[in-house]
């Protein structure tokens, strides 16, 4: 670790940049393609499928009864199948897709034809939203603190039955643990989770509170179990802090508790429990596929399956193309904002 | 005194060691010595609560739930020992060669594919393939799709285990006095990698029957051969939970939650003695 600073500089790329253009450059080239790849493979991934959205659109046309003579519906067949794109090679729907992305116009919905996907996909995307900023952000605060208060105490009886009752629940599917809260709230408890409200989005107390009745219960199930991982990465990284010598000194010094809390184990710890915070809440974007289709809540992860099930591939990619770039845009910052958080972290440093 | 400190030092590790055997002789053994099929339906009386005949009671579908649920944890165990190794191979062949090559543009192209299948939303993709291909996915099939695309993480920390390595001071000890390439990576990293790679797969394990779990209550894989998620599934199409058939989801799910955290306990154990060099 200490000859870390030592070592020489990796050579500049010739011209005047500084490291911190230089690398930013670097990575906002790699964060492109990486973004590229990931859309790339799920476009790939919708189009090895053998059902044919068009085709749905035109049978749910004809099962509602409209009478239609063999060649209206081959002149039908080919509009739909335009307004789908599909009539036309790979490479030139691949091409379209990109710039749909450009421009976040995906093209028009199956599932709700012919309303535009993106119409849709921003009428859920506030409750789930709302689901997962609040769930992320309250189960980070405590699940932090809880780590490093066990990490502090840890010899104590009281931490010990608590690192064990983690332990238990940790490695759990979280399916699991959502649908042990369903059987506890509504098969034992009886108590009334709201029905799904159309969601239209204003910001007004009504619909605020609207949203509070949906979410509580899955956002309570997120939190339980986002604090036990938080706590346990915590509680292992304050166990790392713990052994480093100048914390051990510091211990051995006898220092009050406060001050170690604070200043020897909560500031290592925060360091990367920041990042780690800024990392998922970018991957919020996505919505909570699992939590939304068990609990039946109206946002992102619910019109995500309903689009998958559907062949709904439009609503799908642009789905999936926030979330991509949720994740990617959140990793970078963190990249960037780093070395200004932890000194020890120098950009263009490294390999 | 002493004695007594040494059998207790460890106790979690040995009654963990001691459930996961039990549990995988369990779900061995007794589908082999029932008399039919455990995939059958209809061959008890349905619903019953538990009783000497049937100790945990049967289902709706009228399938015994000790039988069901021995059957059910041997299958999501096989399909989770497969997609583990399958999964730790690739991210093991992708990352030690991220981590370990001196050629700058075949670690950046292999380190920039590695972030990418980082970034994918792992989840949906994986639903939309299991509910194309679900009829022919079997085991296998499942096992092979999970471990495709759930190798990005894996693979970025095997990246760094070698990367890191190759900074040791050991490293460079070994080349100055005279160890080969193949000599360095055979005697000196092969014993560290093969441990951490065990780990790995052990945390595959239960991270591909979670996975396998998650899409089983979503109900897109195959529902006919049981694993733990396809019996959650039945019990929500059924409405156990609000018929009181209390025994048809808490056995399994029991059997299931006390073999994931002893797996769990026993991965904790080897990463503080191997990994952080614990004594």
């Amino acid at each position: 670790m200490a000859d870390r600073g030592l070592r020489p500089k990796p050579k500049s790329l010739g011209f005047m940049a500084t490291p911190l253009v230089q690398s930013l450059i670097e990575r906002l080239i790699l964060v492109i393609f990486t973004i590229w790849t990931g859309l790339t493979i799920s476009f790939l991934v919708t189009r090895l499928s053998p059902r044919n959205p068009a085709e749905q659109v035109l049978s749910r046309i004809q099962g509602a009864g409209v009478f239609m003579r063999p060649e209206e519906i081959e002149a039908m067949r080919r509009t739909v199948m335009g307004l789908f794109g599909l009539d036309k090679p790979l490479w030139e729907q691949y091409i379209s897709f990109l710039q749909s992305v450009l421009t976040f116009k995906f093209g028009p919905s199956l599932l709700n034809f012919p309303v535009p996907a993106n119409d849709i996909i921003s009428l859920y995307m506030p409750w789930t939203i709302f689901l997962l900023l609040t769930a992320t952000i309250i189960s980070w605060i405590i699940g932090v603190v809880v780590g490093i208060v066990m990490g502090i105490w840890e010899h104590k009886k009281a931490v010990k039955i608590l690192e064990y009752t983690f332990i238990t629940i940790f490695p759990l599917p979280y399916v699991v643990l959502a649908i042990a809260f369903l059987i506890i709230f509504v098969g034992i408890l009886r108590i009334y989770i709201g029905v799904t409200i159309v969601p239209t989005f204003t910001l007004s107390l009504e619909t605020l509170s609207a949203m509070f009745s949906r979410a509580w219960l899955p956002a309570l199930s997120i939190i339980v179990l986002s604090i036990i991982n938080w706590a346990m990465g915590s509680l292992a990284l304050a166990r790392t802090a713990k052994r480093e010598p100048h914390v051990f000194y510091a211990m051995v010094r006898g220092i009050p508790t406060n001050l170690l809390l604070k200043r020897y184990i909560g500031k290592n710890v925060l360091i990367l429990q920041v990042t780690a915070l800024a990392l998922s809440l970018g991957g919020i974007f996505g919505g909570a596929l699992a939590t939304e289709y068990i609990f039946n809540y109206p946002g992102l992860g619910t019109l995500l399956y309903n689009s998958i099930v559907t062949n709904d591939f439009n609503t799908m990619l642009g789905i999936i193309t926030y979330s991509i770039l949720g994740v990617t845009i959140a990793s970078f910052v963190i990249d960037m904002v780093y070395p200004f958080i932890d000194p020890r972290v120098r950009y263009g440093g490294g390999e | 005194m002493e004695e007594v400190n040494r059998m207790a030092r460890h106790l979690d590790l040995k009654i963990s060691l001691a459930v996961v055997i039990a549990l995988v002789m369990y779900s061995v053994i007794v589908p082999q010595i029932t008399p039919y099929d455990p995939r059958l339906w209809n061959v008890v009386p349905r619903d019953k609560p538990p009783s000497l005949q049937y100790p945990f009671g049967t289902t709706s579908m009228g399938q015994d739930v000790f039988i069901v649920t021995a059957w059910a944890l041997r299958n999501s165990l096989v399909l989770g020992t497969i997609a583990a190794a399958m999964l730790v191979l690739i991210a093991f062949t992708i990352g030690s060669i991220a981590g370990g090559t001196k050629n700058s543009i075949v670690r950046a192209i292999l380190t920039y594919l590695i972030d990418s299948f980082c970034v994918i939303p792992f989840l949906p993709i994986l639903i939309l393939i299991a509910s194309l291909w679900r009829e022919r996915l079997g085991i296998i099939g499942t096992a092979s799709i999970i471990a495709l695309l759930g190798w990005g993480g894996q693979s970025r920390n095997i990246r760094s285990v070698i990367m890191g390595l190759r900074e040791r001071t050991f490293t460079y000890t070994a080349i100055f006095s005279g160890y080969g390439t193949l000599k360095l990576i055979y005697k000196s990293y092969l014993p560290y990698i093969v441990r951490w790679l065990s780990i790995a797969f052990l945390f595959g394990i239960i991270f591909c029957i979670g996975l396998e779990t998650t899409l089983s209550v979503f109900g897109i894989t195959s529902l006919e051969n049981p694993t733990i998620g396809t019996v959650i599934f039945w019990t929500r199409e059924y409405q156990a939970y609000l018929r009181g058939l209390w025994w048809w989801y808490t056995f399994p799910l029991i059997f299931f939650i006390v073999f994931l955290a002893s797996m769990y306990v026993i991965i904790r154990r080897l990463v503080a003695r191997f990994i952080e060099g614990e004594r």
